[in-house]
């Protein structure tokens, strides 16, 4: 409320120069986060899968030619990989036209990079430039942050790919910095429990991955509860930006009654950093979900 | 505060019949983010909608026990109701709450506390009889299509990268038009346009689609003949293409399917409206960036009559 009263003060009485200066003090202030105090890009870190018969695909849009569609919005942006210990395992370029896409699969792009990581998963970081034709609009003086939660693609060739979208934030890339700085100070430990119910007899292979998006290693527990409330767990110490893969299967789960099981995960280190579940098929099929 | 009980936690699912699928529904009583309502039971209603999106029938699906899931098959459901592509709307209500004989439809005064369900949501799984699911989680949002005085209506901006067609494999849209408000009666006409990885336009077209109901967009058929072998890549065999939709009529949850007939595969995801894609300083600039890019569209697609369209 003081804040307001304040800038209906300020409208009526200052010079332009010295409103802008205050609509930047003021409007700083008000910013979603404090760390969002700037322009930039918030980002999400992904969970990729490349192995004999995964592998993962990035279909890239030009979002801010939705946004802006009436101007330039030609860009481009860097493609980081890691490895599930969260070790920087490449970096790839890429560059997108107005209202184009670009496909980047991961496999190839290991290849690129020299990177057979043993696990065959990890995370992975993309940052889509603002192009130059939107950073010019966005006053430099008023913070302003767009959040890229593009899909990722999953698929077991010859099998179509399935997606899933970014679910939290990781970095906050300033327009114009060299590297991002991170979007959470430290982690704290949250729990989630998916929706899904899980018949393990109705998939081939089903997996739960989580990601650490912070910079300090996490304990994560995934306990799975059968409908007499038996229930097994497994715990995993994740890496900062590192990235775990729980397999379960009938023989796993064995002394579960295996087709009406629910999952608890513990030790998320960040409020939205959710699960996802990945489902495969005897048909070759894989379908993934956020839960 | 005061609330229907129906729209405590509701999810509107589209019924795809015209594109051969099965369609069910997950439900969990378990406060996903945990610490709520720990031996909440919770009763699952479905609403049943027709084709032109009045409701047909609305039925109590059976009680979820507290920290349990339960799926429910909603074709077998709702075949024998409605032939063509509808909407199912799945609600959850506290067990508690009802009593017997109780009136669903009627308000109900809540504490905040008691009404708050954030980041409940239903599963919902498509497949092709026989074949393998996928599914996706989403819920209604806030005060979906509710009128406010005074206000325009509200509006969608969509995008997707994740439109892949083969000779195999096609995508579709499935666009759910549905409010909190059961007296709502707007139509909507929705617009769209995909683009080819070098971001010419390749495609396009429009719909109306009625409250209460679900738009569906084929892919292939909206796109430009000889598109799809042009754009074809040689390693994966798929063609790619950015989409973007709009309707300055109301709000619409797309959902994008992923089909593979032929192996009996399916995958689903929704997308996040364009505003989502923005943190401003001032959460009115998020509709400030939107407004502007609708307005923009509407020119640059007005009179869109891509192959395909419908209206």
């Amino acid at each position: 409320m003081l804040r307001a009263k304040a800038a209906d003060l300020l409208r009526g009485r200052l010079p332009e120069p010295v409103k802008r200066w205050a609509r930047t003090a003021l409007g700083r202030g008000a910013a979603v986060e404090p760390r969002l105090g700037r322009r930039g890009v918030v980002e999400d870190l992904f969970f990729w899968i490349g192995d004999e018969r995964h592998d993962t695909v990035l279909p890239l849009q030009n979002y801010f030619s939705v946004l802006y569609p009436d101007l330039d919005t030609t860009t481009g942006g860097t493609l980081v990989l890691r490895d599930a210990l969260g070790r920087v395992l490449g970096r790839h370029e890429f560059h997108l036209r107005a209202h184009g896409i670009t496909r980047l699969r991961i496999r190839e792009v290991l290849a690129a990079v020299g990177a057979r990581p043993p696990e065959g998963y990890g995370t992975l970081r993309c940052h889509l430039r603002i192009p130059d034709a939107v950073a010019a609009t966005l006053d430099p003086l008023q913070p302003f942050y767009f959040w890229d939660r593009f899909y990722i693609g999953y698929v077991t060739p010859p099998a179509p790919p399935c997606f899933v979208h970014g679910v939290d934030k990781t970095y906050v890339a300033d327009h114009g910095a060299a590297e991002p700085a991170l979007f959470y100070d430290a982690g704290k430990r949250y729990a989630w429990a998916p929706e899904i119910p899980v018949d393990l007899g109705a998939y081939a292979r089903f997996s739960v991955a989580v990601v650490n998006r912070t910079a300090a290693a996490a304990a994560m527990t995934l306990t799975v509860t059968d409908a007499n409330d038996a229930a097994r767990t497994w715990s995993a110490d994740v890496a900062p930006f590192g990235a775990h893969r729980f397999e379960l299967d009938p023989e796993r789960v064995r002394g579960l009654a295996h087709e009406d099981l629910r999952l608890h995960l513990d030790g998320i280190p960040t409020r939205w950093g959710r699960p996802v579940v990945f489902k495969e098929f005897a048909n070759g099929a894989l379908s993934a979900m956020h839960c | 505060m005061r609330t229907s009980l129906l729209n405590l936690i509701s999810t509107p699912i589209p019924i795809l019949n015209s594109l051969g699928l099965e369609t069910a529904v997950g439900l969990s009583s378990e406060d996903p983010i945990g610490g709520r309502r720990a031996a909440e039971a919770f009763t699952a209603v479905a609403s049943i909608y027709g084709a032109d999106g009045r409701l047909t029938e609305r039925r109590v699906l059976g009680e979820i026990p507290p920290r349990r899931r339960r799926m429910f098959d909603l074709t077998a459901l709702t075949r024998p109701l409605v032939k063509d592509d509808h909407l199912v709307v799945a609600h959850r209500i506290p067990s508690r709450l009802l009593g017997e004989g109780s009136d669903l439809e009627a308000a109900v005064e809540l504490d905040a506390g008691d009404a708050d369900f954030a980041m409940y949501r239903s599963l919902v799984q498509y497949a092709y009889p026989g074949g393998s699911n996928g599914s996706v989680i989403y819920e209604t949002p806030p005060s979906f299509n509710v009128a406010r005085p005074g206000r325009a209506p509200a509006s969608t901006l969509t995008f997707t990268s994740k439109v892949t067609v083969s000779e195999e494999i096609e995508t579709a849209l499935a666009l759910i038009h549905y409010s909190m408000d059961p007296a709502y009666a707007r139509t909507a006409r929705y617009s769209y346009a995909l683009f080819a990885p070098d971001g010419e336009q390749v495609g396009g077209g429009a719909v109306t689609v009625a409250p209460f109901t679900v738009g569906v967009v084929r892919v292939r058929a909206a796109l430009r003949p000889g598109t799809v072998a042009r754009y074809t890549s040689a390693d994966d065999g798929l063609a790619w293409f950015g989409y973007v939709g709009y309707s300055t009529d109301a709000a619409l949850i797309p959902l994008i399917l992923t089909l593979g007939p032929g192996r009996g595969t399916v995958s689903v995801e929704h997308t996040h409206p364009a505003q989502a894609y923005t943190l401003p300083a001032k959460p009115e600039d998020k509709h400030k960036v939107k407004g502007r890019a609708l307005a923009l569209w509407a020119e640059r697609l007005s009179g869109a009559r891509g192959p395909g369209a419908a209206s």
